[in-house]
């Protein structure tokens, strides 16, 4: 076997993307060709093969990987011409001597977690190691089945089609990998309210995080534009609150999309924002909110259109909020332990229109959001589940916060380390990095008068943030070693004033593959310097190719000229 | 009849896209349907004899383009059609009901009123009179007048623009009576589409033809060959493209290039070729390396070219120009039928590389200067012996001082990788070289500003190594960053500064998709909507008809119906607003 270092192996030109990249990771150069009548086996978690075990979320999460191992290989896979001089012949020779895979042994070596459907935060083992033997022996080995099923993902990381269509193989044997995750919470954060995101987008967009060994979506599902979410005890949310008649989510379609997520390793985390961004909810209940689309003035009652907030100290919207939870986390509760209360960019402001409350002094108004969140949290706490806010709510408003509270930041860096230090667990997604939203251009028209100051439109987190500075944003930046613990991880962002199904995959990957690499495998590589650009570039590029084979419409991060031509695009 | 102006009619929150907005338009709110067994006459001008005639008639250059644009009017208005939920408010009941007495267009009736040029098919600027008149009755009958079977094509476009989609799968229009005069402000209005740094298969090519005709584009400006491929399959040198495209099947063979240039044509939108030279023609070198200079030097590569690989065509070389010589008159004949310009490129030289080229040895440009003169002098002799008018870039005549003829197109770009286009920079300029342009006494100018590359903005796609080179260059913007949005293309007036008596110079515009990071995945969304701006402002004009910059708060909704109208067509364009925004008015402004 030879143990290559990465620089030397892409300096070779040949492609071999594993994204993200494994702690351990070696590789040689012999060919193995895999068909479709490989056989899959599954210990599950114990003696017996799969498919006789009884964890029977543990066997479909299995079962699903498997067949999604078989469909990426085989349909799903693509032919690597970009990553070789042109015109050359680089594809290995089938002939009646060529090695095939021979097995695939997936071996778990403990049980799965009883909230193995909904994990906890380090409940679950995501670890794995692989080994493919240049005689073709594969193995898979984890503590969880989450961990074969990161394992599988990795595997089909391996493997090329070949031009002719005949034929799959690897270049790398023999391959041995040992992997384990740097963070636990790597998430992406979707908005469907600004842009209704049917279901096919979503499982689309969590297919292709998972295959980034992603693990949370944050489903941002409704906001003052529009409330897709439907509710059975109050359906008129849904019916007057949705854009359209046919861009709503039903109990059924919210169910099923958890599921998915969880066959995945992908971990719902719902939020409700609030007590901004519900001016949604005024097209059906117009006495909860306060400064209901002030218009021309919005700008200064929100930070977009429609401006509006629930009243903060109405009885009327806490008999709705308990309403409206009922309703929803006991049919979230099975396949989830996390919910997102919101509580970003709330406007003082607002509360001047809100006749339950008459002023924007933060004196009065900071005891009403006190005992607004700590009423939310009580009733999540109640249902079981785990909150998660914006870092506002600790860091603007003082709010005191039970101590499992996650809080995601996102407006500095310091943030991360004003959170931890207030022993509060962090998410990272510092908006100047890791949202990918930004750089569109101003979505706001500008009348002739105010037009010239405005030119030439930049939106508020311009420039676009390229895939490079999202790769070299480390999460543990100025946080303390003995804080770093609390640092779960972090989320991309796609925020959709100017996103929708038609421009989603490109707004989203494959920049957010970046993401995706420095909170599995850390910002560092292993000698503790920032990952090289160098190296991880035509490992992007192929992953992008792998997603555009999986239908996920992926920008290209550079002209097939570099990567034809190994690391000549260089400076 | 309700005059109505364009604020009116958008407050009035009715969905009115017609895009680029014509020269003169009034709408009633009448409702009028149409259904697909309408008849749609033309009377073909000078070409046919009598009234109107079916559609499916080919016998004439005349009846093939207007044969064409009446099958694409029915797919659109019956095919690819959209219900503008969008810009009605949330759950109002906004579509007009059907009942027994509703009036369907009974008529639509094409009048050419002259004979089309003999250049129809390949106009140079302002040989094809683009205008045409459309009127639509209260009763239902349609007339689309003009003076060219192509101002036919444009009528036909716009008389889609004013159709939705019913829920129940009919169509209708709430916009009776219609009257409509219309006519192009500049004359050249184009896309620049760099298919060598990615390669795209011909449907893309298609598709964007398509976008482009759709908003009443003219001109795609195929930039066929750089450095990092060489797309077009020459027979005579059939190297060229076996080993310089970037793969096998990766280029353009005689026939689909002119199935390319046919479909284009037929739509009026002429494509034409540029072969860029002497720099980016690095690719000539994997079959040819004794024709480059200074090819894909390493680790350097930034002294001797923009971009890697580095390398150009040596300047004082006869196999060089032998080598050009059997290209152009394998090339030129060909694309000759269906284009009446070719561009010669320009821009970019790097004076180091000749210091490597062993023709020449120095980078003093006393002596390069009468030897690009020669070259091109060379080219554009072969050019003109073709028919066809060359175009150059901007640094043939402004850096280098070339003498070129007087029907040559010069092509400004008017900034550069080190200066980007930052801030009034770019306006500022364009003033400046202006009055340089036209002391030198050229007639013919096609403006294009960096506000029109739609590349810009996605960063690098050059790796830094770790260290210096990575902090120099961190955050990692590209070289005209930011990202252009379509408010800022629209804001750019192709005439700004320019004296009076002197507009008559500019010949139009183009947007420009260099495909560094696109290729035919984000395709698409890189060009559109954002290049509905530039062809507003090139057909339409800068300003209003009050000779204020047109409004955004009235083009926002407009540009998001066309961006509708796109996807309803295929094309994977981008919204540029929430349906919040669309489906209330104006209220998203400042």
């Amino acid at each position: 076997m030879i143990w290559i270092s990465l620089l030397v192996a892409l300096c070779a030109s040949s492609a071999q993307a594993v994204w993200p990249i494994p702690s351990e990771y070696s590789s040689g150069e012999g060919v193995l060709w895999i068909d479709q009548s490989v056989k899959i086996s599954y210990n599950g978690a114990g003696p017996g093969s799969y498919g006789s075990h009884k964890n029977t979320f543990s066997s479909k999460i299995v079962s699903n990987a498997i067949e999604r191992t078989y469909d990426t290989l085989f349909n799903k896979n693509f032919v690597p011409w970009k990553f070789h001089p042109r015109m050359t012949t680089f594809e290995p020779a089938l002939t009646s001597n060529s090695t095939y895979v021979k097995s695939i042994t997936l071996h778990q070596n403990a049980s799965d977690p009883t909230d193995i459907m909904k994990p906890a935060i380090g409940s679950v083992d995501e670890s794995y190691t692989l080994t493919v033997t240049s005689s073709g022996e594969v193995s898979i080995t984890a503590a969880s089945s989450i961990g074969i099923s990161y394992g599988l993902t990795t595997f089909t990381q391996l493997f090329f089609k070949c031009g002719g269509g005949d034929g799959v193989y690897t270049t790398l044997a023999p391959v041995s990998i040992t992997d384990s995750p740097k963070f636990p919470w790597r998430g992406l954060n979707i908005d469907t309210s600004r842009t209704f995101k049917p279901l096919s987008d979503m499982y689309a967009m969590m297919d292709a995080m998972a295959y980034n060994k992603m693990n949370r979506l944050h489903w941002h599902i409704t906001d003052a534009q529009a409330w897709p979410l439907e509710i059975p005890s109050m359906p008129e949310l849904a019916d007057k609150g949705a854009y359209i008649s046919f861009q709503k989510y039903s109990p059924a379609d919210v169910q099923a999309l958890y599921e998915y997520g969880a066959l995945l390793g992908i971990e719902v985390a719902m939020e409700i924002d609030q007590p901004g961004h519900t001016s949604s909810i005024a097209f059906s209940h117009p006495d909860l909110i306060a400064a209901f689309n002030v218009f021309p003035d919005w700008g200064t009652y929100a930070n977009e259109p429609p401006s509006g907030t629930f009243k903060l100290n109405s009885t009327a919207v806490y008999d709705f909020l308990e309403k409206l939870f009922d309703d929803l986390l006991p049919r979230l509760k099975p396949l989830t332990s996390y919910f997102h209360l919101g509580g970003d960019e709330v406007n003082l402001n607002a509360y001047n229109l809100d006749e339950t409350v008459g002023t924007n002094h933060t004196a009065i108004l900071q005891p009403l959001m006190q005992k607004f969140m700590d009423r939310n949290i009580a009733q999540l706490q109640a249902a079981g589940f785990t909150p998660l806010v914006w870092e506002e709510m600790l860091l603007v408003w003082n709010l005191t916060l039970p101590a499992e509270t996650i809080v995601q930041t996102w407006l500095s860096d310091e943030s991360v380390g004003e959170v931890v230090a207030l022993g509060h667990k962090a998410l990272v997604g510092n908006y100047n990095y890791w949202y990918l939203d930004c750089g569109q251009g101003q979505w706001i028209d500008f009348s002739q008068e105010t037009s010239a100051a405005a030119w030439p439109y930049p939106d508020y987190c311009s420039p676009r943030h390229n895939w490079r500075l999202m790769y070299s944003y480390d999460p543990l930046s100025g946080i303390p070693a003995n804080s770093t613990h609390l640092v779960l991880g972090g989320e991309a962002h796609i925020w959709s004033e100017q996103t929708d199904p038609v421009n989603l995959d490109q707004m989203v990957w494959p920049r957010t593959c970046a993401a995706a690499e420095v909170l599995w495998s850390g910002a560092k590589d292993a000698s503790g310097q920032n990952r090289s650009q160098i190296t991880a570039s035509p490992r992007l590029s192929e992953m992008r190719e792998r997603l555009v084979a999986r239908g996920v419409r992926a920008e290209p991060i550079t002209m097939p000229y570099c990567t034809q031509n190994g690391t000549q695009c260089a400076l | 009849m309700r005059i109505a102006t364009f604020f009116l009619a958008l407050y009035a929150c009715c969905a009115a896209a017609i895009w680029p907005i014509p020269s003169s338009y009034t709408s009633g709110e009448a409702v009028l349907w149409i259904d697909a067994g309408v008849r749609i006459t033309y009377n073909g001008a000078n070409n046919y004899s009598g009234n109107g005639v079916p559609y499916a008639d080919n016998t004439t250059t005349s009846h093939r383009i207007v044969t064409a644009a009446i099958e694409r009017t029915y797919d659109t208005i019956f095919s690819k059609n959209f219900i503008p939920w969008k810009f009605h408010p949330r759950n109002s009941d906004f579509e007009p009901h059907a009942n027994a007495s509703k009036t369907c267009i009974s008529s639509v009736v094409l009048q050419q009123n002259d004979a089309d040029p003999s250049d129809v098919l390949k106009p140079a600027a302002g040989t094809v009179h683009e205008s045409y008149s459309l009127t639509v009755s209260v009763s239902g009958e349609v007339m689309i007048s003009a003076v060219t079977s192509i101002g036919l094509v444009r009528g036909l476009t716009t008389f889609t623009q004013l159709f939705f989609k019913h829920s129940d799968g009919s169509v209708y229009t709430t916009l009776a009576p219609v009257a409509i005069q219309d006519a192009p402000k500049f004359q050249h209005r184009g896309l620049n589409m760099d298919v060598s740094r990615a390669y795209y298969p011909p449907a893309a090519i298609y598709r964007t033809i398509d976008a482009l005709a759709y908003n009443k584009f003219n001109r795609l400006h195929l930039h066929a060959t750089d450095s990092q491929s060489w797309t077009l399959e020459i027979p005579s040198l059939p190297l060229l493209a076996e080993k310089g495209a970037y793969e096998k099947g990766l280029s353009y063979s005689p026939a689909v290039l002119q199935q390319i240039q046919e479909y284009g044509a037929l739509q009026g939108v002429e494509v034409y070729i540029e072969i860029d030279m002497p720099g980016h023609t690095s690719s000539i070198w994997f079959a040819y390396p004794d024709l480059i200079a200074a090819f894909n030097v390493q680790p350097n590569w930034d002294s001797y070219a923009a971009e890697p690989p580095s390398g150009t065509l040596k300047l004082n070389s006869t196999a060089v120009y032998d080598f050009l010589n059997t290209l152009f008159d394998d090339l030129l004949p060909r694309v000759s039928q269906y284009s009446s310009y070719f561009h010669t490129g320009g821009d970019e030289v790097n004076v180091n590389a000749y210091k490597l080229d062993n023709t020449v040895g120095t980078n003093d440009t006393a002596v390069l200067q009468p030897l690009i003169q020669k070259l091109v002098d060379r080219n554009h002799a072969q050019v003109r012996a073709n028919g066809l008018i060359p175009v150059v870039w901007e640094e043939m005549l402004l850096v280098w001082n070339l003498t070129l003829g007087s029907d040559v197109v010069v092509q400004s770009w008017l900034s550069d990788a080190t200066e980007g286009s930052q801030g009034a920079g770019g306006k500022l300029q364009l003033l400046g070289k202006f009055h340089t342009y036209s002391n030198k006494k050229y007639t013919n100018l096609i403006l294009m500003a960096t506000h029109q590359y739609l590349d810009c903005g996605h960063g690098q796609w050059l790796n830094f190594n770790p260290g210096t080179s990575s902090e120099t260059f961190y955050p990692y913007a590209d070289y005209c960053s930011p990202r252009k949005n379509w408010r800022l293309m629209y804001a750019y007036d192709p005439l700004h500064g320019v004296p009076s008596d002197l507009a008559h110079l500019v010949l139009g515009g183009e947007c420009s998709i260099w495909s560094e990071q696109t290729d035919p995945v984000n395709l698409d969304r890189n060009v559109w909507p954002r290049a509905c701006a530039a062809a507003e402002v090139l057909w339409s004009g800068a300003k209003d008809a009050q000779g204020q910059n047109r409004s955004q708060v009235t083009a926002a909704p407009r540009l998001s119906e066309m961006r509708e109208r796109l996807v309803a067509r295929g094309v994977m364009a981008e919204p540029i607003q929430m349906p919040f925004c669309t489906q209330n008015g104006s209220q998203c402004s400042l």
